[in-house]
């Protein structure tokens, strides 16, 4: 009866296609980055679930984080209840599997950690106080900070967006101010320290696995808390012979076995590839059963 | 007959377990869909608008200019 999947397990490789081909879709408007322009359609008005900048010369569809904070800074309204609830439903349906499989950061920040270079292993409790630092960013900066910081106009700043948003500055400052010329005379300081933050990203990336998704990624907040009840989830079932190779793997520092909906988890899968026995599962819609579940008694 | 009877059965019997284990995930998930609907048709759709106004002009702050 349980929908599982058992058999296929999609190798890292593949999953890097999958995520290109997801940025290739994203960012389909290809011309945008020969003209220098952005595309101007009605499809911007539908949010993708990543965190794709929307005004990527690329870009068919909008950001979510940066629709979030437009319309909460706008004078008419304080909440979108339209991005909230589609972003809402992306989380509710399949947690951070975009964060695993579509995301185009997530992506530049998998293929900067391939670098051949020593890595950095975060102790564990290190890693979960720096990992609140993505829902600060969530609930401080996108949500609360428009709400706060008006000006005269009862207007606000997108916040996150101008002052932190890495992906924003790869995918629209960069290409617009190299490809503009009316932009290039137009960055200033604030363009700099854009930069200079998405460098720091970057080359941490090198040495530390997605460290902007672990720390900083509202996006990546937002569908943590939904993932321990998304209805694509992870099972450990009864095979399980508690080696430890799961833990190991994984690159996020989340042990599958004791917790397989962990809101750090990306669903990158290499749990599931590296397990010997076959004990990690994925389903769709349906918890996993009493009797095969270790949850409960390892969590 | 009986085949059939036994067929229904089971169909809603899974279907009666799925609502069961996803209580918590079908009612974010209507809560959500009420929110995009809502949002949808708030003020005569001037949500939507407002984030399509903001989407397809380049955002200064987005790209770190102003």
């Amino acid at each position: 009866m349980d929908k599982i999947k058992t058999k296929k397990k999609i190798s890292p490789n593949r999953r890097h296609l999958i995520q290109a081909l997801g940025a290739a879709v994203f960012n389909g408007h290809f011309k945008g980055f020969i003209s220098g322009s952005i595309y101007k359609g009605s499809l911007k008005s539908i949010c993708v679930p990543v965190l794709n900048c929307y005004s990527c010369p690329g870009a068919l569809g909008a950001c979510p984080i940066g629709s979030l904070q437009a319309v909460a800074g706008s004078a008419k309204f304080n909440f979108s209840f339209y991005v909230f609830g589609l972003i809402a439903l992306f989380g509710i349906l399949a947690g951070r599997f975009f964060c695993g499989y579509l995301c185009p950061f997530g992506l530049l920040q998998d293929l900067l950690h391939k670098i051949p270079t020593p890595k950095i292993k975060v102790p564990a409790k290190l890693n979960r106080i720096l990992s609140f630092g993505k829902y600060l960013m969530l609930i401080g900066v996108v949500m609360l900070l428009p709400l706060i910081v008006r000006n005269s106009l009862g207007m606000s700043d997108p916040f996150f967006c101008k002052y932190v948003c890495p992906a924003g500055t790869i995918g629209g400052g960069i290409p617009l101010v190299v490809l503009n010329p009316a932009m290039r005379e137009a960055a200033g300081s604030l363009f700099v320290w854009k930069v200079t933050l998405a460098i720091a990203i970057l080359v941490l990336s090198v040495f530390l696995y997605r460290v902007f998704c672990r720390y900083l990624c509202p996006l990546g907040a937002f569908y943590g808390i939904l993932q321990p009840v998304s209805f694509y989830r992870f099972k450990i079932n009864n095979k399980c012979i508690d080696c430890g190779k799961c833990a190991r793997v994984c690159k996020m520092g989340v042990d599958p076995v004791k917790s397989p909906n962990s809101p750090e988890c990306i669903r990158c899968r290499d749990c599931i590839h590296e397990c010997p026995t076959g004990a990690i599962e994925s389903c769709f819609g349906f918890k996993p059963s009493k009797e095969t579940s270790e949850e409960e008694s390892h969590g | 007959m009986n085949e059939n009877l036994h067929k229904k059965h089971t169909s809603e019997g899974t279907l009666f377990r799925f609502f069961q284990l996803n209580k918590w995930s079908l009612l974010i998930a209507a809560v959500a869909i009420a929110f995009i609907l809502i949002g949808l048709l708030r003020a005569n759709g001037d949500e939507v608008k407002t984030l399509l106004m903001k989407a397809i002009n380049i955002c200064m702050e987005c790209i770190g200019i102003g």
